[in-house]
């Protein structure tokens, strides 16, 4: 079997995975082709529940809370992520010259908690600062 | 679906171990396609056809009291399909379509709908599909809801220093708003997409997804001579998205997507 790997052609950015691993397959495959009128459909194993989890969010509380989660773990994120040297260049670019994507714009704007939050950012007490956004702040 | 026609006895034939009068589906090509060499069916057994008429369903010999759905399973039937698919139309079948002998596959399957699967097939010959994936950063789109929303950087700044249990409602709030924001977002963004790569294809599906990562999954028929300017929009899409936005791209694969369901 061979093991899916992200190969990356032309420009680069496109990801276009050979679609042996079994994650793909039960997306390309599952519930779809079409169905035989009176055929014996054999009992299958375990396929339904692989694939409910991944496929349909439901929006419920439990949504909602991994949402929030993960909205206010937003710095975690960024000062740990690999596009931390990037994220950083966009920073010590900052004030620039509109070459900054709105993206990495918007990025730096939450991490910092953008201008008219910045009082608010360093008065309050901070749990769970990280040693780069504490370096940041000093700076 | 009656299941108790697994118990039914053919007459003439035998149901042994090695030959079982089964006949698991692969999908229907056209007569004379032949099956691919080098390629094997579910326990590596051999690939056979059936014809009736202009159409011939590719088949393999199966035991109908035989579970199904292991990982195995399922890349066997995946790489059969894509095999038949590389060679010439294929109308795929569903996993896990099992008939009870030969007799079957012809008399209830191909020829009671030996028309429509013929048109289908014509329909289908010089097209792949293209299963193209967008997912958003999540780091950095959840920065530009925060950005964006009022209210939600207001929720996320009281929220966020609170113990688990506490602001409870807030938290749920939040989580709403993040996911509204999000959908709007999603909303825009995906038409904008679609606009990008429709062009270049003959159909397309846009195909269910979810989580905070989605924002497309989307099949699309493309004819082979319309390949090279598709995958370049692709290309060139994804290098418009990146950074905040990942573009994948599955194919070609069978028509999975364009066979109706019934």
């Amino acid at each position: 079997m061979t093991v899916s790997t992200s190969q990356r052609r032309g420009g680069g950015y496109l990801e276009r995975p050979a679609p042996s691993g079994l994650a793909d397959v039960i997306e390309i495959i599952l519930d779809k082709g079409i169905v035989i009128d009176a055929y014996i459909r054999v009992s299958l194993v375990g396929i339904e529940l692989l694939t409910i989890d991944a496929r349909i969010v439901i929006a419920s509380v439990d949504t909602y809370l991994r949402f929030a989660e993960a909205t206010n773990r937003l710095d975690l994120y960024e000062h740990g992520g690999k596009d931390l040297p990037e994220l950083m260049e966009s920073m010590t670019e900052s004030g620039a010259s509109g070459k900054t994507s709105g993206a990495l714009k918007g990025a730096k704007k939450a991490i910092t908690g953008g201008d008219d939050d910045d009082k608010e950012s360093s008065s309050r007490p901070r749990k769970k600062a990280t040693s780069s956004s504490r370096r940041r702040r000093e700076s | 679906m009656t299941p108790e026609v697994a118990d039914t006895e053919v007459p003439g034939t035998q149901r042994t171990a090695d030959d079982p009068p089964g006949r698991y589906v692969f999908g229907i090509v056209v007569r004379d396609a032949g099956v691919p060499e080098d390629v094997h069916g579910l326990d590596d057994q051999p690939l056979t056809t059936l014809a009736e008429g202009e159409i011939a369903a590719v088949v393999q010999s199966f035991d109908v009291t035989r579970r199904l759905g292991t990982r195995a399973d399922l890349l066997a039937h995946s790489a059969v399909v894509d095999a038949l698919a590389g060679q010439g139309p294929v109308v795929p079948v569903r996993f896990g379509s099992v008939m009870e002998d030969q007799a079957d596959v012809v008399e209830t399957l191909l020829a009671p709908q030996h028309d429509h699967f013929r048109d289908l097939l014509t329909d289908l010959a010089g097209k792949q599909q293209f299963n193209v994936r967008a997912t958003y950063v999540e780091e950095m789109v959840l920065a530009e809801v925060v950005d964006e929303n009022a209210d939600i950087a207001d929720l996320r700044a009281r929220t966020r220093d609170l113990p688990e249990d506490a602001g409870y409602a807030q938290r749920v709030r939040l989580g709403e708003l993040v996911s509204q924001a999000l959908d709007a977002k999603r909303a825009d963004e995906a038409d904008q997409l679609l606009d990008r790569l429709v062009p270049h294809a003959v159909a397309h599906r846009v195909r269910e997804g979810g989580g905070l990562e989605h924002l497309l999954d989307v099949a699309l028929l493309v004819a082979d001579k319309d390949r090279a300017a598709f995958e370049a929009a692709a290309e060139e899409l994804a290098a418009d998205l990146t950074p905040r936005v990942r573009l994948r791209l599955l194919g070609p694969l069978a028509p999975y997507d364009f066979v109706p369901e019934g």
